[in-house]
């Protein structure tokens, strides 16, 4: 069954096709979000928001644009609002007079616990530069679907991805070889 | 950068980018249960009976709710402050109790589960958004015994056990709630038995 289809069937009434769907993207969301926001604590929250808030708007969608990429843009958004709360609480940490990691996507600690060479090769790099590496790369979405999820504009999603290559591929050597 | 070479690094990258950890077990089941509780998106007014998922709503599903608030209603002893949700793992855990699933007011209510060789138990309910990191239990002394309080509201609770962080299991000595539209049961829990019923 395709996602449109499940998507009817939830619409119908028969709200468990629903699971259908969590199964579906429930694992990629997770692996997405948690290398975004470099912790797994703060990716289960925010895919538990995200799934809850499609099924809630699910009457929203429209089959012009792929489910895949409406429940993205939804994540995406959590994912940074995820992100600035983060980077708000850790600066009145800050203020407080205790140390934080600043390496983290942004501004807070990256505890990526996967310790992949991944992970580690992304720290340093901020929110906006991991989503689109994460996406085009990670996810494989080409860069129209990227721009209609995130609300960048096609070269600066391009700028962005080569950046970020270029700050990931420059860790990964170094890292690698060590 | 030779393009075979920037390809097979590509590669590289994706490849540890889907080996990563997988979302536990536990995860799901929690988005699950929470999305149970939402009303249907087809559906404009949501249900009294949100809890038993919109599509439960039917006439069988109605017999089994009201043979669950009596069975609960007539508890053996329903006392507040007391141990009353007491627990087995199917065969591994036992009660800590007897089975008692209803308390007569609003107020804190302490539920207690009896579970050999495990690491750790978290009490999950509709009261804390069925959150492992909300209400872990704690064990009593060096035994098997765990419990956990919370301060429940007057109504109708669904709750649930998760040991060492990935076994979900509703309690047995306690009424299950009928089955939600994810196919998912979970156990029930009357609090202030007279605004329940």
């Amino acid at each position: 069954m395709t996602d449109a289809e499940l998507v009817a069937e939830v619409l119908a009434g028969r709200t468990r096709s629903y699971a259908g769907l969590v199964e579906r993207y429930h694992e990629p969301c997770f692996r997405f979000a948690r290398h975004l926001l470099g912790n797994s604590a703060d990716a289960e929250d925010v895919v538990q928001e995200t799934f809850i808030r499609a099924y809630r708007g699910l009457r929203g969608y429209r089959e012009r644009q792929t489910f895949r990429a409406w429940l993205y843009r939804i994540l995406v958004n959590r994912c940074r609002t995820a992100g600035r709360r983060r980077g708000r609480r850790e600066a009145r940490l800050v203020s407080g007079g205790l140390r934080v990691d600043a390496a983290g996507p942004v501004g807070g600690a990256d505890d990526l616990e996967i310790g992949s060479l991944l992970g580690r090769a992304m720290e340093g790099l901020d929110g906006l530069h991991r989503e689109a590496f994460l996406l085009k790369v990670g996810e494989e979405m080409d860069y129209h679907e990227i721009a209609s999820l995130t609300g960048a504009s096609v070269p600066a999603l391009k700028m962005r991805v080569k950046r970020a290559r270029d700050h990931i591929r420059a860790r990964w050597e170094k890292l690698d070889h060590a | 950068m030779p393009e075979r070479e920037e390809g097979e690094w590509l590669e590289r990258v994706r490849g540890e980018y889907r080996s990563s950890g997988p979302a536990s077990d536990a995860s799901r089941e929690r988005l699950l249960h929470r999305l149970a509780s939402e009303p249907a998106p087809a559906r404009a007014s949501a249900s009294p009976f949100r809890w038993l998922g919109q599509q439960s709503l039917s006439v069988q599903g109605g017999i089994a709710c009201a043979a669950l608030l009596l069975a609960a209603a007539s508890g053996i002893g329903a006392f507040r402050g007391l141990d009353l949700a007491a627990s087995a793992r199917r065969a591994a855990l036992a009660p800590a109790s007897g089975p008692l699933a209803a308390v007569p007011e609003a107020g804190t209510v302490t539920f207690a589960l009896r579970a050999p060789q495990v690491s750790s138990v978290a009490l999950v309910g509709d009261f804390n958004a069925w959150d492992p990191r909300a209400t872990p239990m704690r064990r009593q002394g060096q035994g098997d015994l765990w419990t956990a309080q919370v301060e429940l509201a007057d109504g109708l609770h669904s709750y649930a056990y998760v040991i060492d962080g990935e076994q979900w299991q509703p309690d047995p000595g306690a009424p299950l709630s009928p089955e939600t539209p994810f196919g998912l049961r979970s156990s029930v829990i009357v609090v202030g038995e007279k605004e329940a019923l």
